[in-house]
């Protein structure tokens, strides 16, 4: 019994999608097949109804302006974002330096009785970490986070020295630390996967100036978060990417237990989220680190996207 | 890298308009998102331009959208926008068959799941199998079966739609 075509392979056939083996091989198949031969015609006459239908919907011949006003354009926008992120700066400091100074008059009779304690340094610490520039850089037009509110940021910046942290939404105990410190993005991609610990975002054009910290993700999708965990010294990261169809997909990297129990620990998410674990992948780094893809599509996709994954 | 850009636009240009002129109805809009995507690829220099191109459209007429839906202007999506075709000198009644057509086909697009509509327009727009399954985290075996699913179905929904068409004329 002869087997026919499939009707996928010959719509590949007819758009040109084949390899030569592949096409030599179907093409002797329907140069004996009448029935396949018939199927093909059909789907011929299908796919050009459906480009002809589609022609319809088009807006009608356009006139790109010329791409030197294009280029024009984007050195005209690049300009002002180096304003914005100037001035941005500028106001960050001018809020660091009132802060500093509240603080200095809030907190000396304490930073007083600390140093009688023999912990002087309290009062000094959060003006550092506050007139640090925030780690999340805006990838696009917006402008830059808004100043912390002086106190409960500058309260967790002693406890937590040198850390701008982006608290876990899940826990509670870090409400006051997430009105005070606005680090979170704007779309909160990662809302939906609870992150224990202490983790910072990283802006993607910080990424790509600093080699050194590189963190796994898929090649050539858009990066809408990324999240590296301050605590664990393997580099623990989850980055968000989006997929044309506007689905998230989560590529989660690191200490191979530490990757596991966050796994494990996450909440709220699709139960029909899809896990893949790519053994090869595990013992390539020494069998000590694992590399985990999630997303709510099909299993032989995600396995697509762990090939890319750089 | 930019002379590379440049020949894109070149080629590419409509394409990217028409791509998003089927998501977001409004000639104008699709191409002023179809200009900010190319601002976009000049600052970022993407590895591979024309499937990156692409993936941000698909991803800026999500976010119009969106947009669209919180001014409540969702409405016009569905409605005929009369100033975007091109308009040959046709009588009353073939601009009349004209919007209908198209009205049904906008109809048809929008039964698809939004995945079959999303590697239809992908592939209409000029992208390969390979593309479109970058772009899309399908596998390359996958896009011939969606691809004909979809195309079957567009067909299946325009033909009701004229069926029904039909019927109501001979009620009336």
């Amino acid at each position: 019994m002869m087997r026919h075509i499939p009707e996928d392979e010959l719509h590949a056939y007819l758009d040109q999608a084949l390899s030569r083996s592949q096409c030599v091989e179907i093409e002797s198949h329907l140069a004996r097949c009448p029935a396949c031969q018939a199927e093909r015609d059909a789907i011929a006459a299908l796919r050009d109804r459906t480009t002809g239908l589609l022609a319809l919907l088009a807006p009608g011949p356009r006139h790109p302006p010329a791409w030197a006003t294009l280029e024009a354009r984007a050195t005209a926008a690049r300009a002002r974002t180096r304003r914005r992120l100037w001035y941005g700066g500028w106001a960050a400091s001018v809020a660091a330096a009132v802060a500093t100074g509240w603080l200095a008059r809030d907190f000396a009779p304490e930073a007083a009785g600390n140093a009688v304690a023999g912990e002087p340094a309290a009062a000094v610490a959060p003006a550092t970490v506050l007139a640090d520039p925030p780690t999340v850089v805006p990838t696009n037009d917006s402008a830059l986070p808004p100043s912390p509110a002086p106190r409960p940021a500058t309260r967790l910046a002693a406890a937590e020295p040198r850390v701008p942290a982006i608290p876990d939404s899940a826990d509670p105990e870090d409400g006051p630390v997430a009105a005070g410190m606005s680090l979170r993005s704007a779309d909160g991609v990662l809302s939906d996967f609870p992150l224990a610990g202490v983790w910072r975002s990283v802006s993607w054009d910080r990424l790509q100036r600093d080699s050194s910290d590189w963190v796994p993700r898929v090649d050539g999708l858009p990066v809408k978060e990324i999240r590296v965990s301050q605590r664990t010294s393997g580099g623990l990261s989850v980055v968000s990417q989006q997929l044309a169809s506007g689905q998230t997909i989560r590529t989660v990297a690191g200490p191979a237990s530490d990757v596991r129990s966050l796994i494990s620990n996450r909440t709220g998410h699709s139960a029909s989220a899809q896990l893949q674990v790519d053994p090869s992948l595990a013992s390539r780094d020494d069998g000590e680190r694992l590399l985990v893809i999630l997303g709510d599509i099909p299993a032989d996709s995600l396995r697509a996207l762990l090939l890319r994954v750089k | 890298m930019n002379d590379e850009l440049e020949r894109l636009y070149q080629t590419t240009y409509q394409a990217v308009v028409r791509f998003l002129y089927r998501k977001v109805w409004d000639a104008d809009r699709a191409e002023d998102l179809a200009q900010e995507v190319f601002l976009r690829a000049m600052s970022h220099r993407p590895e591979k331009p024309r499937a990156w191109v692409f993936a941000v459209a698909a991803n800026l007429a999500r976010d119009e959208a969106r947009a669209a839906v919180r001014r409540k202007k969702h409405l016009t999506l569905l409605t005929n926008d009369p100033g975007t075709h091109p308009a040959p000198v046709r009588s009353v009644e073939e601009t009349m068959e004209h919007d209908e057509q198209v009205s049904r086909v906008q109809d048809a697009l929008a039964l698809l799941t939004p995945r079959d509509r999303e590697i239809l327009l992908l592939w209409d727009a000029g992208l390969s199998y390979p593309e479109i399954a970058a772009q899309t985290g399908l596998a390359v075996g996958a896009v011939g079966t969606t691809l004909a699913r979809a195309r079957r179905r567009l067909i299946e929904a325009y033909d009701r739609r004229e069926t029904e068409r039909m019927d109501d004329a001979a009620h009336s």
